[in-house]
């Protein structure tokens, strides 16, 4: 039986999905892809947790989680933007840097912190913005100027720079915003999802769900935040399903095996022009 | 603005010297982390002078080197052809598992000369039918590889984990059944298959027919498809070599070091460091069997540290930046970066 109650508990769960879609979502727009979500989550979740440890303060964690995913996006925007080195290589190094430096900063005996207890008034204002951000993002894409220039550089980037419009800073600014998003949505899993705890493997492949979502919304804001969600809604749902008398192998894959599925499906239909990925990207 | 000047022609010697600048910058700086995660000079410069002169962790260096070559070899194939797939740590995996059934859970009574090469094509098999299945989703249903074989990862953990602590579960304790003592290989056997792989894909990939259209079709797919190549049939190849020589990785991890298993909270990596490996060997076959040497011996550091409080985590990591610090020394040896 699906009830509010339901509802908004995947909502808290498919947050940090749906923040860090929103954050690459934006990059793409403008013809480019991160593949390190996952590490920038992984850095922002360790990040946020030692400042939370420190300050006692679970809002000052989330700022943490924030810088975090912004200090990976630096390396990002140095190697992949500035150097033109090749952005799937960066992308998959960030992963793995991410990932090794959070445990690294872990290990400095910053592990647990007091969590960010769900529906106080830091979750609520989370979950609110969580919701206000598709919007937001799509007034930005669809009803601004700076939007059509995102949009413009997405689709040509060579017409884009002929057009004089300013094409690496962008691009620049979509890596460092998607860094700060994912940083965020680390923080949250390790505040919110794990009670203020940060531990190896916690992100547990939710950045590669993030950039699911973003094929699987076609590169539209609010179609980005329906596919984070119903991710989120599909995790959540595995207790019950494992209830049901699903083997608890399958329950546990399920994320994973509805996400290939939808791929398969999404990557048809972005076959016909109506449904196109940014050309650039 | 930023941009970049190309310097003009630049040899291969001062390439491969500007790789090994990058490499070394990478290795201080990974270095230079643990000191600042608090480990004492003393633990790291003992670790790094063990790792390197003590037979055990030489021993060691050359056993994980099994993994990690058998998925990079393959991947520098793949990735010449630009399928990008990241597949190689689910298939090291399946590898293991299957090897593992093979030789200790399937009942079947063999030699060891015959148990070691039915187990290296077995979990050449399995691997190269994940590879296949990659293959399959990008070529007909147009699905990017990245994502298909990162999520396929996630589901082969997922039922490994469940293989492990349930059928192959054995006592009271979630491990499973050891690979008889038979069966086992020395560590010196392992660079030895590697060794024969890396040959024998290097003869593939600059002596074959293959290898041209593999080379054509990653540097321009049109004209190799105008020229008559066929995209699908180089990305199943290369899938299928590829995904093989993964397996082969998981059936030397069993045979060389692994033995057992127990469930895995996270990915064991050793694929995951092949997809390194590629990368700082510019998928070249040859470069990448001496690279996993390299990068094993990392790993063996890593491990070592461990008894001063460094997460294996840190392994990844410190291996990652000695790769992005190796491209980008190679990118400013070819290019000078100017202010706009």
């Amino acid at each position: 039986m699906v009830s509010l109650e339901l509802l908004l508990a995947a909502l808290s769960m498919a947050a940090p999905i749906m923040i860090a879609a929103l954050g690459e979502l934006l990059l793409e727009r403008t013809g480019r892809v991160n593949l390190g979500v996952e590490g920038m989550m992984a850095f922002g979740a360790s990040l946020s947790i030692m400042v939370t440890s420190i300050s006692g303060s679970p809002a000052m964690g989330l700022l943490g989680g924030l810088v975090g995913g912004l200090i990976i996006a630096l390396v990002y925007v140095a190697a992949a933007l500035a150097l033109k080195i090749d952005q799937i290589v960066v992308g998959l190094l960030i992963v793995f840097l991410g990932i090794g430096l959070a445990d690294l900063l872990a290990a400095a005996g910053h592990t647990i912190a007091p969590a960010l207890t769900p529906w106080s008034p830091t979750h609520v204002t989370v979950i609110f913005l969580t919701l206000a951000a598709p919007i937001a993002l799509w007034i930005l894409l669809y009803r601004t100027w700076a939007g059509v220039e995102i949009r413009a550089i997405g689709t040509d980037e060579l017409a884009a720079r002929e057009r004089g419009l300013r094409v690496d800073l962008a691009r620049t600014i979509a890596a460092l915003a998607g860094g700060v998003a994912a940083g965020v949505a680390g923080a949250y899993m390790a505040l919110t999802l794990y009670n203020g705890k940060y531990f190896s493997g916690l992100t547990a492949g939710w950045g590669w769900l993030a950039i699911g979502s973003v094929i699987l919304g076609f590169w539209n804001p609010i179609g980005v935040a329906i596919a984070g969600y119903s991710i989120g809604l599909l995790i959540l749902l595995r207790p019950y399903t494992i209830s049901l008398g699903v083997p608890s192998y399958i329950a546990h894959s399920t994320p994973y095996i509805a996400v290939l599925i939808a791929l398969i499906i999404v990557s048809r239909l972005a076959r016909s022009p109506r449904w196109k990925p940014p050309k650039t990207l | 603005m930023l941009f970049l000047e190309e310097r003009g022609r630049v040899s291969r010697l001062t390439i491969i010297l500007g790789t090994l600048a990058g490499v070394f910058a990478g290795f201080s700086l990974a270095v230079l982390l643990t000191l600042l995660a608090g480990v004492s000079l003393a633990s790291v410069l003992g670790s790094l002078i063990y790792t390197y002169t003590s037979s055990s962790a030489i021993a060691s260096i050359l056993a994980l080197s099994g993994p990690i070559a058998g998925s990079a070899i393959g991947l520098t194939i793949a990735y010449r052809a630009r399928f990008i797939t990241i597949a190689s740590e689910g298939q090291v995996i399946a590898g293991a598992i299957v090897v593992l059934w093979l030789l200790a859970y399937s009942g079947f009574k063999m030699g060891p000369l015959e148990g070691f090469i039915l187990s290296l094509f077995l979990s050449g098999f399995v691997g190269a039918s994940i590879g296949f299945l990659v293959a399959l989703l990008k070529v007909k249903l147009y699905v990017n590889e990245i994502l298909s074989s990162l999520m396929i990862n996630y589901i082969i953990l997922v039922v490994a984990n469940y293989i492990i602590g349930g059928p192959f579960r054995e006592g009271p304790f979630a491990i499973t059944r050891s690979v008889p003592h038979e069966y086992r290989v020395s560590f010196t056997l392992i660079p030895l298959v590697t060794g024969l792989i890396t040959l024998a894909l290097w003869i593939l990939m600059f002596r074959s027919k293959l290898g041209l259209a593999v080379e054509a079709y990653g540097r321009a797919p049109k004209a190799a498809e105008t020229y008559g190549h066929d995209p699908s049939r180089i990305i199943f190849s290369v899938a299928l070599i590829s995904g093989f020589s993964a397996g082969v990785g998981g059936a030397l991890m069993m045979l060389g070091f692994q033995h057992s298993m127990s469930p895995m909270s996270v990915f064991p990596g050793y694929g995951y460091m092949g997809v390194l490996v590629a990368w700082l060997s510019a998928n070249n076959p040859l470069a990448a069997f001496v690279s996993s040497l390299f990068i094993s011996s990392i790993a063996v550091y890593g491990r070592l540290l461990q008894a001063s409080g460094v997460p294996l985590g840190y392994v990844l990591g410190a291996q990652a930046l000695i790769v992005l610090s190796a491209l980008t020394a190679v990118t400013l040896v070819k290019y000078r970066v100017r202010w706009l």
